[in-house]
């Protein structure tokens, strides 16, 4: 019996490691996709950042109102703690930082007495930098040596700006933030848009037809000529003594475009910092404390859920579902060429004649199948593994905090075997009772569709794994997979997912044994 | 040895009802000998080959070979057997050696004894020159070879042939006739189908005439000649058009 096995088994061994199509899917795929995603979006994370981040969106104002806006911004940057130091410091203060948020975050984490005194700022941030993945400061730069972000970048070692170019690190110097007004805008006078009107605008209010014509305006949108239109109508000075009075913003723009929809919230979000910042000045001139405005407040830090499982919650479920993937394309095409390509080069009539068993038959191709597609997963979930460590930018990986012991490790990549063996028998079973090649890939290529489902049964939120959920093949492997990441440790669940998923491909074979030994699978035309 | 008896087979098909694809045929055919089975296309000749070589099973009566029964010792036919059918296809991408090692394997043939065997068939076929290539490298005659080669890796006793040399040029169908001749003189069994009157003259010992699945003529080309004339495509047409006897 075993004799006929392995002889099947190795002789379809030879034939698929000579199939190049097999083996791009079988090693290539797998190996190659996990780095090329990280390097993918890697890039266009970065690209984005930089545009949106770093590109200041262009909007079109008056030049009162342009005054007007500058002048909100150079308050409310004088009130902000960044301005406070900047009036004691009186220099170009040059900070680097990975994302727009963390400048916030930093300033959260300067101790008062830092704030009130310029060496002791210095002296923080210099202590920042020995720990800086802790508020994704990587470095902060204090003093008049360098004007400009340039001189600052070619003053850095060569391993420090090869670092900043890999983290895709978004340079900000705080003159640039204040004077072009924090939100990284950049004014044009309506009188200089170009743009013809495309569009007739009905309804722009009248404040609007004052400064300009609507129209253009709108058209000038539409052509990314700027991403918005600004109007101030009120003075802004001593707001926070006119106690009584609020001042009005009109912002224009059209949030199906992406630029505009950012300039509305980079406005937006000056306008209420501005607004709180008057306020409370507004609350202090009353004598009354800042609590005023807060009188019910959230505690932070209560999730009690693990940095680990907080991860994992999010990202377990993407580790089952790559490597349910890859299993999948391990099997398909072996499958593909072992069941149906025996019809389509006649060869099955000679095969079924020689005195193996049909079952020997089948079992030897099912194993090929299945190591094919084990291979296939493993190595996705060992360039995964790796590329996670050696690819991912120390700033994000740090972010993604986890701990998987040996133990649960090996318990997650054993869980590959049954889903191999689930769709080896599948395939295979498909494959053979396919007439030709063309009807095998037309048969199994949407069941790459329908794997989806259960593959991504990890991601759902709200689904929790149970013993149903355990017990349907695929499903289990993905969930409990993605338990296991997160530290939920149940055997009972593990058992019954390789017990359901054998079971499921044992039912499958038995049904490809049962069509070897039909006459029809021979000379079904 | 290979004797058939009274032998049927019946395919339910969707649109004609029941097909007797063969209907009571019998004959023998003895070692020394080739029997050639000969009928136009569609005659059931195919299908009778399937049911001695144990690919189906026979709806009614019984076909042996060497002695063991076609439908309840299939391995022991197996065995006997060396089957080949000019549509027979290769691994495209396993050299002759690996395909010989492997169908000799599957047959149970030890390392050793296969490595003298392919040894052998390499010489004998005149194969040595591509024995490492991969077949899809091959010309339709070097295939034919490794074809032939696969069907005797493991010394049946009997051949069947399906009509082997259709759809092949004079040169490579030559590698055919030489074969089958081969092996009336080593004393094997034949049995061969065909729908050329020609290649029954050039090979057959005896010949049995299939027409719808039914036996029209069974015996020695004297006899038939002795019967129906010397003019054989003549004679052929003639029993086959005429009624059943
Ligand atoms: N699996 C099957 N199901 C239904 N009918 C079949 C099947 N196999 C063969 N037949 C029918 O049985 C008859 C005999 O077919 P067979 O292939 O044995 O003929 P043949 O003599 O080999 O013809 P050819 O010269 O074309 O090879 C044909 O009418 C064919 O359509
Ligand atoms: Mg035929």
């Amino acid at each position: 019996m075993t004799h006929g096995i392995r002889t099947v088994f190795l002789k379809e061994l030879i034939d698929t490691l000579r199939d190049r199509k097999t083996l791009i899917f079988m090693l290539l795929v797998p190996t190659l996709l996990t780095p090329g995603l990280i390097f993918g979006i890697g890039s266009i994370a970065i690209n984005i950042l930089k545009q949106n981040a770093l590109s200041p969106v262009v909007i079109a104002a008056d030049e009162r109102t342009q005054q007007l806006y500058r002048q909100m911004v150079f308050d409310e940057f004088l009130r902000s703690d960044v301005g406070k130091i900047l009036k004691y410091t009186r220099s170009p203060l040059v900070a680097y930082f990975v994302g727009p948020g963390a400048l916030n975050d930093m300033m959260k984490t300067v101790p008062p007495m830092a704030l009130r005194d310029p060496v002791e700022f210095e002296k923080w941030t210099r202590a920042m930098t020995a720990n800086a993945k802790e508020t994704l400061v990587g470095d902060v730069q204090l003093g008049g040596a360098y004007d400009t972000i340039s001189e600052f970048h070619a003053n850095q070692s060569p391993a420090n700006q090869d670092m900043m170019n890999r983290m895709g690190v978004a340079l900000f110097d705080f003159y640039a933030l204040t004077v072009r007004g924090l939100g990284l805008v950049d004014f044009v006078d309506p009188s200089r848009i170009s743009t013809d009107a495309k569009y007739a605008v009905k309804d722009l209010p009248f404040a609007l037809s004052q400064q300009a014509d609507g129209a253009k305006i709108y058209g000038a949108i539409q052509s990314r000529e700027i991403q918005g239109f600004m109007i101030i109508n009120n003075d802004l000075s001593s707001l926070a003594e006119r106690k009584d009075q609020t001042a009005e913003v009109i912002f224009y723009y059209d949030s199906t475009i992406a630029l505009s929809n950012e300039a509305n919230s980079r406005v937006h979000g000056v306008v209420d910092r501005a607004s709180m910042g008057i306020v409370k000045e507004r609350v202090q001139n009353q004598k009354l404390t800042p609590n005023f405005l807060t009188a019910v407040e959230m505690r932070k830090g209560t999730n009690l859920a693990s940095r680990s499982q907080i991860t994992m919650e999010a990202l377990g479920g993407l580790l089952p579902y790559l490597f349910l993937t890859f299993a999948f394309l391990g099997a398909i095409y072996p499958a593909i060429d072992l069941g149906a390509g025996e019809k389509e080069r006649n060869t099955l009539e000679t095969l079924l004649l020689s005195p193996v068993t049909r079952t020997e038959i089948a079992l030897g191709k099912f194993a090929l199948i299945f190591s094919s597609s084990l291979v296939a997963a493993l190595l996705g979930v060992l360039s995964m593994s790796l590329s996670f460590v050696y690819l991912v930018p120390k700033s994000v990986a740090d972010q993604l905090e986890f701990h998987v012991d040996l133990m649960t490790g090996i318990s997650v990549a054993m869980l590959a075997i049954p889903p191999a063996a689930a769709f080896a028998g599948l395939f295979l079973a498909v494959s053979i009772f396919a007439r030709s090649f063309k009807e095998a890939q037309n048969y199994l290529s949407p069941m790459g569709l329908a794997l989806i489902l259960p593959a991504m049964a990890g991601m759902i939120p709200g689904l929790e794994m149970g013993w149903i959920e355990a017990a349907i093949p695929l499903v289990n492997v993905s969930m409990l997979s993605k338990e296991f990441l997160k530290g939920n440790i149940h055997w009972g669940y593990y058992a019954m997912t390789f017990g359901s998923c054998f079971a499921f491909a044992a039912v499958c074979l038995s049904y490809c044994i049962f069509q070897f030994r039909r006459e029809e699978v021979l000379f079904r035309s | 040895m290979i004797e058939v008896e009274n032998l049927t087979k019946s395919f339910r098909d969707r649109r004609k009802g029941i097909l007797h694809a063969v209907k009571g045929v019998t004959f023998a055919s003895k070692p020394g000998e080739v029997f050639g089975l000969l009928g136009p296309n569609g005659a059931g000749k195919t299908t009778a080959l399937r049911i001695i070589s144990t690919a189906l099973k026979p709806t009614e009566g019984r076909g042996t070979v060497m002695g063991f029964d076609c439908a309840r010792e299939p391995e022991k036919v197996r065995q006997s057997i060396g089957f080949l059918a000019a549509n027979t296809g290769l691994y495209g991408r396993l050299t002759p050696r690996e395909t010989l090692r492997y169908f000799g394997s599957l047959f149970g043939m030890g390392h050793r004894q296969l490595d003298s065997r392919i040894e052998e068939l390499a010489f004998a076929f005149a194969m040595t020159d591509f024995l490492d290539r991969p077949c899809d490298k091959l010309s339709t005659g070097m295939k034919q070879k490794v074809n032939i080669a696969r069907s005797v890796i493991h010394s049946p006793e009997a051949m069947i042939l399906d009509e082997p040399t259709t759809g092949l040029d004079v040169l490579t169908s030559r590698h055919i006739v030489e074969f089958v001749r081969k092996c009336r003189n080593d004393q094997k069994t034949v049995l061969l189908s065909t729908h050329i009157m020609s290649e029954v003259k050039r090979l057959c010992d005896r010949v049995g005439i299939i027409h719808q699945g039914q036996l029209r003529f069974v015996g020695t080309l004297t006899e038939f000649e002795a019967a129906h004339g010397s003019d054989l495509e003549e004679a052929f047409i003639n029993i086959v058009g005429g009624p059943v006897p």
